[in-house]
């Protein structure tokens, strides 16, 4: 459990402001205090959080608003299959538990960690505390928000803390050439497909990267492919 | 519908989401070597499409080359030669705000 709290500590410092962000921004909208709070802890992923809350206070039908929100959500399916031979040597309590713990940080961070740790004792713990750091001060920042309200300046560009973090995740996965060339497909396919509704650009460029990856994964030598 | 009702439900969502795979997970046997290679390339792919598309996209309209990019240069290099990813987390924003600075 130490090691996960380690591990995501960094990601935390920049989780509480971030909450802070999402919490200006909801109670900048129309949504009462306490549903703009435990959109944070039903919820807890912060591009979602905010699309919803600033369709909710445009008005948009519930049903648009809710699809939007999940389908920037989509992302989450990748994790899980990535984890899922990891997390079924768990018991269910600690499958569906931790379920709701995977952010983007608390699950790439045991994505990585699971490839050098395989006692399925030590990853739980890893995963959990890995994930209880990260959500406390994301809470914590959107109380804050939500009930402190006011403008963080625009000069500090908290908007950067999106794609550092994502930065700071990615650069330790791009191992090889062939996940080199994953993430540069990745990459381009995003970019060029934001015509596409929020988070479906998102998905079209990870099936670009997971197929060029594996087509030059199992090219380059068969025999490692899997490595 | 309430924004409250909205909200349970994205989170129902979510939730849901984030389960997918693990709650199939005593349905698939072995797991076939192919398919290991594809989950390997599941991080670095989605990752670098969610940086690039923050980086280049900012909710409507692309974004042009600015302090951003310059930045997240520094702190790809900074992460890539050190393997730290607590210090490119810490330098990352006092980067981006000297390059501010900078103009």
């Amino acid at each position: 459990m130490a090691e996960g709290v380690r591990r995501i500590f960094p990601f935390s410092l920049i989780a509480g402001p971030f909450g802070l962000v999402y919490g200006a921004t909801a109670a900048e909208s129309g949504i009462d205090d306490v549903p703009a709070i435990l959109a944070s802890m039903a919820i807890v992923a912060g591009a979602s959080q905010i699309a919803l809350v600033e369709l909710i206070d445009e008005g948009a039908s519930w049903i648009v608003a809710v699809a939007t929100a999940l389908v920037i959500n989509l992302r989450f399916s990748l994790y899980s299959a990535s984890l899922s031979p990891d997390f079924r040597r768990f018991s269910p309590g600690w499958r569906y538990g931790l379920g709701y713990l995977l952010t983007d940080q608390t699950a790439v961070l045991s994505i990585v960690e699971y490839e050098q740790r395989s006692d399925p004792e030590y990853q739980r713990w890893f995963t959990l505390g890995a994930g209880l750091w990260f959500v406390l001060p994301w809470w914590g920042g959107t109380a804050a928000g939500v009930l402190l309200g006011g403008d963080i300046p625009d000069n500090w560009q908290i908007g950067f803390a999106v794609p550092l973090m994502f930065t700071a995740l990615l650069v330790p996965t791009v191992v090889g050439r062939p996940k080199v060339a994953a993430a540069i497909a990745g990459a381009a396919v995003a970019v060029g497909t934001t015509w596409l509704p929020d988070g479906v650009n998102i998905m079209a460029g990870a099936a670009a990267g997971i197929t060029v990856g594996t087509i030059l994964s199992e090219r380059a030598d068969p025999e490692e492919a899997a490595a | 519908m309430s924004p409250l009702a909205q909200i349970l439900i994205a989170g129902l969502g979510t939730y849901l989401i984030r389960i997918s795979f693990i709650a199939l997970a005593d349905r698939i046997g072995e797991i076939p070597p192919r398919v290991q290679t594809m989950l390997s390339m599941i991080p670095p792919s989605v990752l670098a499409a969610i940086t690039a598309n923050s980086l280049f996209y900012d909710g409507d309209s692309v974004r042009g080359f600015d302090e951003w990019h310059l930045a997240i240069v520094v702190v790809a290099f900074i992460s890539w030669k050190t393997k730290n990813v607590a210090l490119c987390l810490f330098v990352g924003m006092p980067v981006l705000w000297a390059l501010a600075a900078l103009g």
